[in-house]
């Protein structure tokens, strides 16, 4: 990462290919796989290419680290593509993984801290769980998983705020 | 634009930050939610805490090969030879912060990065910055203090991310410029969060290119208007994108 921070082209290659399939799987479950999420990937190489110097050394943190920035950067265009009406049909473009299949929990138990999570989510119940999932997977906002599950958008909002504190006490520190 | 009066409770701040870190929020509530990720340090800290908490759930999407294209178009728009200068003082910051040794000092120290990272291109820094951050430490050792100085708001933001060693007496906060004398921002806590307001003096130019630094002086502060005690901390003020 070093190596990175001062410049070395060939370190950044390996990074790229060492982590670029995981961001871009990322992107592409939040944008569709097309033009957006290409546009986001260059984006968030660009970015790590300038800020390598922040990495931690550890690897774990540094995908953390890459996933957050790639998520920002993601929903961020989603929303703007959604102000000009132009969002693309997420839908159809993605296949979508059943977010309470217990194939999908499995692969998040999959994670270092990935056992414990998933846990704690299984504790949820089911509509709430499926909301938290469909946010951080398809990056659907409050009001677009209303719509999709048909409920009103203040239940909708307590579910996610009470799922978040929930997780969060059964985590625990 | 979003008035800080009108901006969330504290009591609100851990599940507003969990939910900006999910993706959920939208309309105002996300307005509010990125005003006081720019603006409160202890709220950015929560956002990157939760992203640590929720980043397993990266695990179960499954990796996809991008095309091959992508890594030649990042490679044509990446400088072709040395960043910036301005670039290379950020890198140097941020070097201090990786020999900080994120991953020794466990999730707290990742947060910071994150913070700070997250909380925006925190390494492009805007020409008329309004916004600076410095991380205080102690030589190559871990982050002590977070410091935001707002100019819009005329606030210095101080939290204390690993609490002090009490000592005989108070801790003075300095802007240091080579140029000029230090001069005193005020007191701060050797833990928890303080707010200092800062003069109407304070410009961009001033801040630009400083550093902050931690003194320890007899209680009450310096009696002559400049460090006497010995400086604890530092760390250079680097300016922060709103």
């Amino acid at each position: 990462m070093a190596a990175v921070a001062n410049g070395d082209r060939t370190a950044f290659r390996s990074l790229y290919a060492e982590t670029s399939a995981k961001i871009y799987g990322v992107l592409v479950g939040l944008l569709g796989r097309n033009a957006l999420a290409e546009e986001c990937l260059q984006e968030v190489y660009v970015k790590v290419w300038h800020s390598a110097a922040s990495y931690s050394i550890e690897r774990g943190t540094v995908m953390t680290w890459l996933i957050a920035v790639a998520r920002h950067r993601a929903i961020d265009l989603k929303r703007r593509e959604r102000a000009r009406g132009t969002q693309t049909a997420l839908d159809e473009a993605v296949e979508l993984a059943d977010p309470g299949s217990e194939a999908a929990m499995e692969k998040v138990a999959l994670a270092g801290e990935g056992r414990r999570l998933r846990d704690c989510l299984q504790q949820l119940e089911e509509q709430p769980r499926r909301c938290l999932l469909l946010a951080y997977w398809r990056g659907l906002t409050q009001e677009e998983l209303a719509r999709r599950l048909g409920q009103p958008l203040g239940t909708v909002k307590s579910w996610i705020r009470r799922s978040l504190q929930k997780l969060k006490d059964c985590l625990g520190p | 634009m979003t008035d800080a009066r009108t901006l969330p409770e504290r009591g609100e701040w851990d599940g507003l930050a969990g939910e900006l870190a999910l993706g959920s929020l939208d309309g105002e509530e996300l307005a509010a939610a990125e005003t006081l990720q720019r603006r409160e340090p202890g709220f950015a800290l929560l956002v990157a805490d939760w992203h640590v908490r929720l980043s397993p759930l990266a695990e179960a999407m499954s990796a996809i090969p991008p095309p091959a294209h992508i890594l030649e178009r990042v490679e044509r728009v990446l400088p072709a030879v040395e960043p910036d200068p301005v670039g290379r003082f950020a890198m140097s910051l941020l070097n201090r912060l990786n020999a900080w040794r994120w991953a020794a000092a466990g999730l707290a120290a990742a947060a910071v990065v994150l913070a700070m990272i997250v909380a925006r291109e925190v390494l492009l820094p805007l020409p008329q910055a309004e916004r600076f951050v410095a991380v205080l430490g102690e030589g190559e050792q871990q982050p002590r203090f977070l410091v935001t100085v707002d100019l819009a708001s005329r606030q210095v933001t101080v939290v204390a991310v690993q609490s002090i060693q009490p000592h005989d007496g108070d801790l003075e906060l300095w802007l240091v410029r080579a140029e000029t004398q230090p001069r005193s921002l005020g007191l701060i806590p050797s833990a928890g969060e303080a707010r200092l307001p800062i003069g109407q003096d304070a410009t961009t130019a001033l801040l630009t290119g400083g550093l902050l630094a931690v003194s320890q002086e007899p209680r009450g502060g310096s009696p002559t208007g400049l460090p006497t005690g010995p400086v604890v901390f530092t760390g250079p003020l680097l300016p922060a994108p709103d």
